[in-house]
């Protein structure tokens, strides 16, 4: 059962794209995730609930992978199965290439809150990945001193997260992530919480962050434009039980200026396709 | 009225501690001279009213008065009346023991229990129910079980210490936020690591506020024994003036407790400031 549901959904989407049949490893790609089931839950009071249906998508190496959905539709679970954090009910998810099994060192990931350690200070929070992989302690100190620099905290480094704004403790969470250079980074609606002016700035800077070091980016979030703005591509998840509706290449050119992509013409009509499909997700509604 | 005015003055010190030891940062400003003052006034107001009633308006040996108690502490401290600093030895040592007896097993029993869910389930309502007992109802059958000298006061100060202490180190894991651990797993953490960065830390919050709740306790434990039945303390030193009207002794008493108290707030303040630098302004 779980399988035909796949399948017609398979039908109207542009899964996958590679040409390859899903299921065999491939070495050049970032991250595939291949036939996902999820359910959550089950005990003797509460059913079973699916949060994941047959989520098939690749994600190149390199590539900046946007997913948008409504709200509650399981798009930050797959990035818990990206990390390694959560199983598939079903399904295989595969990071460079093999299947992942337990957490991965390789993984950045940037949560929807900063989720900072409140009792260590800026530096010492980025310090924290690079202690914990056990890196030599000038090479840290280069290493922090450095983003610190890039993400503009210099003269913040011994405050406390508490002591911060919300975009100078995202700005911290999102270099905490950075500083180890992991090939693959999950960000869930890193920008969520911050104010518009706040949110371009900091999309502007991930975005120069990552054509000067491109990575594999899974970027969770809520808002079009933002997914416009800045991914390769967008995969857009249905509600509960979540399934890719589509896989929507952006055909915005890079580089990109991030205050003023939403002027272009190309930005306009992808919005508004991407839009349609978004809001039939919203109010097809009725089941809770 | 005699802990009002003790947990008052206890406060008192601590808040002129803090603000006096460090340089006051920016964003909180030190109390005027006015309030220092008006305390002063207020405080010598009492002592006033107290002296003026003591005789006339309500008898000597009911309230005493503050000219009489300062001579006996003074008789007291200086040892011309003998056994004050012995008294004060004996309890200082009851309290310490029971306390720290009584934090180390609540910490550990907490812990041990906020890791393993079973445990808890199976326990929990049995730690429940002997928390539910008033533990001062329990002293006379320590005193039966331990014997009158220090042995029982510490049993009775550290089981009212331990469920304080169970309860928050209990919870403080209970409720540990799962989200810093998984970011810290992401990382590539190990359990040692993640214990160290964000167990101890998270939970040190709740472990010092204990800590500071159970310094009366452990001192209510231990006088409470000291009351039903022992040789030496300052409890027994209170118990006794009592019982020969001696009220005068009895203030003398109460004051000590008081100076006691407060230098072992002041101890778990020092602490907890240096403890829980970051949370602090």
């Amino acid at each position: 059962m779980q399988r035909r549901a796949s399948f017609e959904q398979a039908s109207d989407a542009e899964v996958g794209g590679t040409g390859q049949p899903l299921g065999q490893p491939v070495p050049d790609l970032g991250l595939r995730f291949d036939q996902i089931d999820l359910w959550f839950g089950g005990s003797k009071r509460r059913e079973p609930v699916q949060a994941l249906s047959g989520v098939s998508f690749d994600v190149a190496d390199r590539e900046f992978c946007a997913i948008v959905g409504p709200s509650g539709c399981g798009k930050s679970t797959l990035l818990n199965l990206a990390s390694g954090l959560r199983e598939p009910s079903g399904g295989e998810v595969y990071v460079n290439g093999s299947p992942v099994r337990g957490l991965l060192k390789d993984i950045g990931y940037v949560t929807q809150d900063s989720n900072l350690l409140p009792w260590l200070t800026v530096e010492d929070n980025i310090r924290l990945p690079l202690q914990i992989r056990g890196v030599p302690a000038a090479e840290q100190d280069a290493l922090v001193e450095r983003w610190v620099g890039l993400v503009g905290l210099d003269g913040f480094t011994r405050s406390y997260p508490r002591q911060l704004s919300g975009g100078m403790q995202k700005r911290c969470s999102i270099a905490r992530t950075l500083v180890y250079d992991p090939s693959i980074l999950l960000m869930d609606e890193p920008f969520g919480a911050l104010d518009a002016m706040t949110k371009a700035i900091m999309q502007d800077a991930l975005l120069s962050l990552w054509n000067e070091r491109p990575k594999t980016v899974l970027f969770v979030t809520h808002d079009l434009s933002e997914a416009l703005t800045l991914a390769d591509k967008i995969v857009v998840i249905t509600r509960r039980p979540g399934r890719v509706r589509a896989v929507v290449p952006v055909d915005i050119p890079r580089p990109r200026d991030v205050f003023h992509a939403s002027e272009l013409k190309e930005f306009a009509s992808q919005h508004r396709v991407l839009w349609d499909m978004f809001a039939s997700e919203i109010s097809a509604g009725g089941s809770r | 009225m005699t802990t009002d005015a003790g947990t008052d003055a206890s406060a008192r010190v601590l808040a002129s501690a803090t603000s006096g030891e460090a340089p006051s940062p920016k964003g909180r400003k030190g109390l005027g001279w006015g309030t220092h003052t008006l305390r002063l006034v207020i405080f010598a107001l009492i002592l006033g009213l107290w002296q003026l009633a003591s005789g006339r308006w309500l008898p000597d040996y009911m309230i005493s008065s503050p000219s009489e108690v300062a001579k006996t502490l003074w008789d007291l401290a200086s040892g011309s009346t003998p056994g004050l600093w012995k008294d004060i030895q004996v309890t200082a040592e009851e309290l310490i023991l029971g306390y720290a007896l009584g934090v180390v097993a609540g910490i550990v029993v907490g812990l041990l229990l906020g890791y393993w869910r079973a445990g808890a389930a199976i326990f929990n309502p049995l730690i429940s129910a002997i928390n539910g007992i008033p533990k001062i109802a329990l002293a006379p059958l320590f005193l039966i079980w331990f014997g009158i000298g220090i042995e029982s006061k510490v049993a009775v100060a550290s089981m009212t210490v331990f469920f304080v202490m169970f309860y928050n180190s209990y919870m403080g894991v209970v409720t540990m936020p799962q989200d810093l651990v998984n970011v810290l797993r992401v990382m590539g953490a190990s359990r040692f690591m993640i214990i160290r960065k964000v167990t101890l830390p998270q939970i040190s919050v709740p472990l010092l506020a204990g800590m500071k709740a159970s310094v009366p306790f452990a001192m209510i434990g231990v006088i409470v024994g000291e009351f039903i039945a022992a040789q030496q303390g300052v409890g027994y030193l209170i118990d006794s003036a009592t019982q020969n009207f001696a009220s005068s002794a009895v203030f003398a008493g109460i004051v000590v407790l008081m100076i006691m108290m407060m230098i072992g707030m002041l101890l778990i303040a020092l602490i907890e400031r240096r403890v829980l630098r970051w949370q602090r302004d």
